[in-house]
């Protein structure tokens, strides 16, 4: 009999749960969390658990789900206990929820590619960051049995590059889970008196693009709106030398939360108008989908993934041009636009979720897709 | 000419620095007016060239960062921008390969004289081969990539100027290798101060190098370079030129950069001011070449833009020889053809010993 | 099992009191307020109250404020239940509740509504109460990786070698305990030069439940 199936008598899958070994989650663990979880809640594959081949236990993985942090998983890991962890099986099927750290391990394999901007952009990468993520890609693509991609926009990106791997390139999108608990919290608040407001999801840093933000604030749509900007998040490097540029007017327009729980970011999405994402590029966005869930619309850029996770919930402009953020700002702020946008939003977000996360994986172990 | 119909371009990200860019599709007209790389305005001077001779359409137009519009609604919407457009230049620095789905793509790699971004350019060739495979063409190049172990060479055509540009002052400053400081040697040249331009009637033959960041770096160039300078020395007939490398505007530090090189060759050089070799700051102009041309031999590395000059300028010129990188065990038909074509004259092809090695691995 | 009380009402239409499992002080508590058999308001018990941490409280961090769903007249003079939403249980009923003003002021500014964040606590002395949670923490994961995870807390970064072994002696010689550890990591100026927000006892992020 394979080592496909235990005595559960369910495919096996073992994950790489690396990513989950971060102290704090934010991006690709919370990607790994979801998909961990969709998985668990999928119910039919057994799951193993594993890091750098070798098993981890699963109620440690569980007990890192439940608190959200991967401080006691390093720990345990790292306390020696990680010697008597047996190896993993070489006939496992083995997926890696980002990318691999050695290739051909066990006969087969598939990893996630969640963003190409290393080589479609890599001018906004320093050069050891290009080569990190570069230097093994062609070997692990070419060592995958399905590779895994967070978007269509990685997807399409990455068969560009690689034209030889689309047979094998799936989509792997994830969702939004809000812990059930905020919904109850925020009811037990008083609301905020923060006047009407768009939250904004952007630092300086080229790729994120709020330099585009800060020079609309000129234009006269922004300027004589009602409407702030809150930018939601650590404030990053540069804010204050552009800060120094505005106006005091253009300031009074602008304001920043600095680093937020992430229960804050769920009250700040929750009273604002609308969300605005001016990346450039993303592999996912999944601050869009947030917006999303709570009924917020996205204006949004016109930009590899963003289209496909917003759809008709949003308003889209040139990602380059402040004239056209400012005309699709001032459509997106007429009341009865933002009322028929926001029904769309929970609709739209609605499509993604943690069925739809599991499906493809489920589909690649059971050998349908 | 390669392309069919109206053409766009892009350009690196880092060349946007300074252009106040109204959208993501602009007229080319924004980055001729704006602060951008000398090799840049020369490259995107030829293409406009090509417009205004061919008139493929009434005004070349730029996407900014066409790597963003990957699918779907966001390339739908840049298609609409650029409407009735079949052609897309795409020109490289080294660092990224851009390819718009849908349009014949053609790529103009210009800024290869910085080690660094050759050195990018040759990871990103080596991790991603299947990009460069896709050009339908390349212009002034020659780059060739192995895919599943078969070559694959987008057609390289020409694209070079036709008149002479006015010459830029240059300075000439005699020479001199301290190998224990190069501070000491680049403060006494600049002591020395600089000659307009030397009096070439006295020389038979005279060598001209044009020294690229990356050419300095290049240690088996270097030897060829330092064994050049070694023998003029001797050769009181003989007048040799090296362009210093462009890579900063700091005289000082293109010194330390040049002389670096060729002491990086660990061939002895006799140390003391030389009266017949010569750094100049910049390229001496397509006059003064011209003029010198009958007593002229080039030697020019790879990384060299060749369509700085005219091709008048090479075709009167006494010998050129043409330094390459050694990445396949013979020089390809398709480039001794371009440089042919571009010379004027069949080019001597020297070829590096071995291939820079990147991310640790043989050629 | 369960101890609460219902303090009161306020003008806004809030009901204020505070309740805890005392056989699991570290669950967040869900409650509800039921009047008439009817359901009026529902939520967690899980704000900070310094006199409850002084009272040895559900480590102080069991005190709520739900919103009414219903006028505040409706509740002053009926008979009004507090129960645990889970199991049903009644904790605490009284009749006749005061009505006070309220006192919370609605958050005009981003700054306000930041420091509003129930999730996150205002400084390592409301954590005081901990010291048993703590202990438990150690019991079932050992000191070394209590000194980890208090290292990931307060700093956000993984405990140095030199930081591990000084922590964890300190702990086994009694000189210094846990919660002690937790406050002394947060008196030092890589500490204080960061901008960091260190979740309550009742958040799941908090790493020592």
């Amino acid at each position: 009999m394979s080592d496909a199936t235990q005595n559960s008598g369910l495919p096996k899958l073992t994950i790489d749960i690396g990513p989950l070994f971060e102290d704090q989650w934010t991006g690709i663990p919370v990607f790994t969390r979801r998909l961990v979880q969709a998985l668990l809640r999928d119910g039919s594959l057994d799951l193993e658990f594993a890091f750098r081949m070798t098993k981890i236990p699963r109620e440690s993985v569980v007990g890192a789900l439940r608190c959200g942090s991967g401080v006691l998983l390093r720990s345990e890991f790292e306390r020696g206990a990680g010697k008597s962890y047996p190896l993993i099986d070489p006939y496992a099927t083995l997926l890696f929820p980002s990318v691999k750290e050695c290739f051909n391990a066990t006969r087969r394999e598939a990893s996630t590619v969640h963003d190409v901007s290393t080589l479609v952009m890599a001018e906004n990468h320093v050069p050891e960051n290009v080569d990190h993520h570069m230097r093994n890609l062609a070997r692990e693509l070419a060592s995958d049995d399905v590779v895994f991609c967070v978007s269509e926009a990685s997807r399409a990106a990455l068969t560009v590059a690689y034209p030889s791997i689309a047979q094998k390139a799936r989509l792997l999108m994830q969702y939004v889970d809000w812990p059930a608990e905020f919904e109850t919290l925020e009811r037990n608040l008083s609301p905020p008196v923060l006047g009407r407001y768009a939250a904004v999801v952007g630092t300086i840093e080229p790729r994120k693009n709020l330099a585009l933000l800060l020079r609309a604030l000129a234009l006269p749509e922004i300027r004589d709106s009602d409407i702030r900007f809150v930018v939601i998040g650590k404030t990053g490097w540069k804010v204050e030398q552009f800060m120094a540029g505005l106006t005091p007017q253009e300031r009074e327009h602008i304001v920043f939360s600095g680093f937020v729980t992430e229960f804050m970011k769920y009250r700040l999405l929750r009273h604002a108008e609308f969300l605005v994402y001016p990346s450039i590029y993303e592999g996912f966005g999944i601050p869009a989908l947030e917006a999303m869930s709570l009924g917020k619309p996205v204006l949004c850029a016109m930009t590899s993934s963003l289209p496909e996770v917003v759809g008709d919930a949003g308003i889209y402009f040139d990602p380059l041009s402040a004239s056209e953020f400012a005309a699709a700002f001032a459509e997106i702020s007429d009341a009865g636009r933002l009322a028929e946008l926001s029904s769309k939003a929970r609709v739209g977000s609605n499509a993604f979720g943690w069925a739809r996360m599991a499906k493809p994986v489920v589909d690649w172990v059971k050998g349908i897709a | 000419m390669q392309t069919q119909g109206p053409t766009v371009i892009s350009v690196p990200a880092r060349e946007l620095a300074n252009v106040a860019v109204p959208g993501s599709v602009f007229e080319i007209g924004i980055l001729r007016g704006s602060t951008i790389s000398p090799e840049l305005r020369v490259a995107i001077e030829l293409i406009a060239a090509i417009d205004s001779n061919h008139s493929v359409s009434s005004s070349v137009r730029c996407i900014a960062r066409p790597e963003i519009f990957t699918h779907g609604a966001s390339l739908d919407w840049l298609m609409t921008q650029i409407e009735g457009v079949t052609d897309h230049i795409a020109l490289s620095d080294g660092t990224a390969l851009k390819l718009i789905p849908g349009l014949r793509n053609h790529l103009f790699t210009y800024g290869l004289q910085s080690h660094r971004r050759f050195i990018d350019f040759k990871k990103l060739t080596r991790r991603a081969p299947e990009l460069l495979g896709q050009f339908h063409s390349q212009i002034n190049s020659f780059h060739r990539v192995s895919i599943d172990g078969l070559a694959f060479e987008p057609a390289p055509w020409l694209l070079n100027r036709h008149e002479f540009s006015v010459s830029e002052p240059v300075w000439f400053h005699d020479l001199y290798l301290n190998p224990h400081s190069l501070e000491n040697s680049a403060e006494l040249m600049l002591g020395w101060g600089t000659l307009d331009t030397p009096s070439f009637e006295a020389f038979s033959k005279i060598r001209y190098v044009p020294l690229t960041d990356c050419a300095a770096r290049d240690e088996q160039f270097q030897h060829i370079v330092a064994e050049l300078i070694a023998t003029t020395y001797f050769e009181p007939g003989v007048c040799l030129l090296m362009r210093l490398p462009l890579a900063t505007s700091d005289l000082t530090e293109r010194m330390r950069l040049a002389l670096g090189g060729i002491r990086g060759a660990h061939r002895s050089i006799p140390q003391t001011r030389a009266n017949n070799v010569f750094f100049t700051s910049g390229d001496l102009g397509d006059d003064v070449l011209s003029e010198l041309a009958p007593r002229l031999s080039l030697l020019l590395h790879h990384s060299f833009d060749h369509w700085r000059h005219p091709k008048s300028v090479y075709e009167a010129s006494e010998e050129i020889a043409v330094f390459l990188d050694r990445q396949w065990t013979r020089v390809s038909d398709a480039a001794k053809k371009l440089l042919t074509e571009a010379f004027g004259q069949s080019p001597q092809f020297i070829l590096s010993a071995r291939s820079l090695d990147v991310d640790g691995f043989p050629e | 099992m369960f101890r609460g009380h219902i303090d009161s009402v306020t003008s806004l239409g809030f009901i204020e009191g505070w309740a805890v499992d005392q056989t699991q002080p570290t669950r967040m508590l869900e409650v509800a307020i039921r009047v008439d058999g009817e359901v009026v308001a529902r939520g967690f018990a899980l704000l900070f109250r310094e006199d409850l941490m002084n009272a040895g409280c559900g480590l102080g961090w069991c005190a709520f404020r739900l919103r009414l769903d219903v006028p505040v007249e409706r509740v002053r003079e009926a008979l009004v239940e507090l129960i645990d939403h889970e199991s049903g249980i009644v904790i605490f009923s009284r009749q006749e509740l005061p009505l006070i003003e309220d006192g919370e002021v609605p958050a005009s500014s981003i700054k306000i509504l930041v420091e509003g964040d129930p999730t996150i606590i205002k400084g390592l002395w409301q954590l005081r109460q901990c010291e048993h949670m703590l202990m438990d923490f150690i019991r079932r994961h050992g000191v070394e990786t209590f000194i980890d995870a208090a290292y990931a807390y307060v700093l956000g970064r993984a405990a140095d070698h030199a930081g591990r072994l000084q922590y964890t002696r300190c702990i086994r010689q009694a000189s210094l305990s846990p919660v002690g550890v937790l406050e002394v990591l947060g008196d030092i100026d890589e500490f204080r030069s960061k901008v960091r927000q260190l979740a309550s006892p009742k958040s799941p992020a908090f790493p020592f439940g």
